[in-house]
């Protein structure tokens, strides 16, 4: 079992695992109403920083967490992150509530997440293999990563897949979202998601299976 | 190997320690950042549109209320022949025998007619050397 080092000299000294998100509410009905009565706080002039300070504090973990899986990077993650929360800011006062709080930004946060792979490919005219070599890269310096060597293997296996059914397999996988969810954060049929997240499981294994031949 | 064996690890990834507790507030200060952006965006918008709108309005005067002199369509019919050899001396870097040839090769007549003298354009495209003629000119 190989334990990846954090002490590396880009990272602060410091560190804190990435913990859990903050004790959830008794049920999806309660953090339902919860976040109702927060977007109604946010439409009212004079709670508005207040009521968007506490959809800060409520999802920061779990848009961090699931636009870090896709970016890898600490730096790049952080810069996403805040650019979800400030486009949820911008648009918060029109949301229409035909979905919920938490699927509206895990959506804004996937695609901050694919329009930044996107645009690094295009910026730099790097080809999608080596965008992938260079997430594996980080992945393999152990940078800021701290699972075992078999979920390192996971990880890798992860960046050979495209990019949207690698968040499809993140949201069902690690955020454990139910597929209607998923349905609402990547606006994507339900049958294309189970399609999707199948075919990825079935890459994944295989690549693991190769993987531990080899090793 | 099957991905149900493995042991499912949420927390992968480290994070600098308080990074959560700074969040909140990097977050508000680049909304305030944001919304100042706006903020001067809309102030320089505003600052446009009221020069824009009285020099919009003086254009529109001008359009509507300013008799209008020579805006008639160009037609070379309307152009005095004066006015053609002005511009074919003065414009063009059109010689004596590219004229000819021109009129040669489209077939027109060279307008010899009016002196009483008929010569058709493949008589004198046949017949006549273009740089004698330049020469003898």
């Amino acid at each position: 079992m190989v334990q990846h080092n954090s002490d590396t000299q880009s990272e602060p000294k410091a560190y804190m695992y990435l913990s859990k998100p903050p004790a959830q509410p008794a049920s999806k009905a309660m953090m339902q109403a919860e976040d109702k009565e927060l977007i109604l706080k946010f439409r009212d002039e004079a709670s508005r920083n207040w009521a968007f300070n506490q959809i800060v504090r409520k999802y920061q973990q779990r848009v961090y967490a699931n636009i870090r899986k896709m970016v890898v990077d600490h730096d790049d993650a952080n810069d996403l992150t805040q650019e979800t929360f400030v486009k949820a800011w911008k648009h918060l006062a029109n949301f229409r509530e035909e979905s919920q709080l938490y699927t509206w930004l895990y959506r804004i946060a996937a695609n901050e997440s694919l329009n930044f792979l996107s645009r690094k490919r295009r910026r730099f005219f790097v080809p999608l293999h080596d965008v992938r070599r260079e997430l594996a890269t980080k992945l393999d310096s152990g940078a800021g990563f701290t699972g075992d060597e078999i979920q390192l293997k996971l990880q890798k296996a992860l960046l050979t897949l495209p990019d949207k059914q690698r968040l499809v397999f993140n949201l069902k996988y690690f955020e454990e979202l139910t597929y209607e969810e998923m349905s609402e954060v990547t606006e994507t049929s339900v049958g294309a998601l189970k399609a999707s997240y199948h075919h990825a499981v079935k890459k994944i294994e295989a690549f693991l299976a190769k993987s531990m031949d080899q090793s | 190997m099957k991905l149900d064996d493995l042991k499912k690890e949420k927390e992968l990834f480290t994070i600098p320690e308080g990074y959560f507790e700074d969040l909140p507030m990097q977050i508000q200060a680049k909304i305030g950042q944001s919304d100042r952006a706006n903020t001067l965006a809309w102030a320089w918008g505003g600052l446009k549109l009221k020069y824009a709108l009285p020099a919009l309005s003086l254009a529109l005067v001008a359009y509507f209320f300013v008799p209008k002199s020579g805006t008639n369509p160009l037609d070379i019919n309307s152009l005095s022949t004066a006015q053609v050899e002005e511009y074919l001396l003065q414009e063009t870097q059109l010689d004596d025998t590219e004229v000819v040839e021109y009129f040669i090769k489209s077939g027109q007549s060279l307008g010899l007619e009016d002196a009483g003298v008929n010569v058709p354009a493949e008589w004198l495209e046949n017949e006549i050397d273009t740089e004698d003629l330049e020469d003898y000119l």
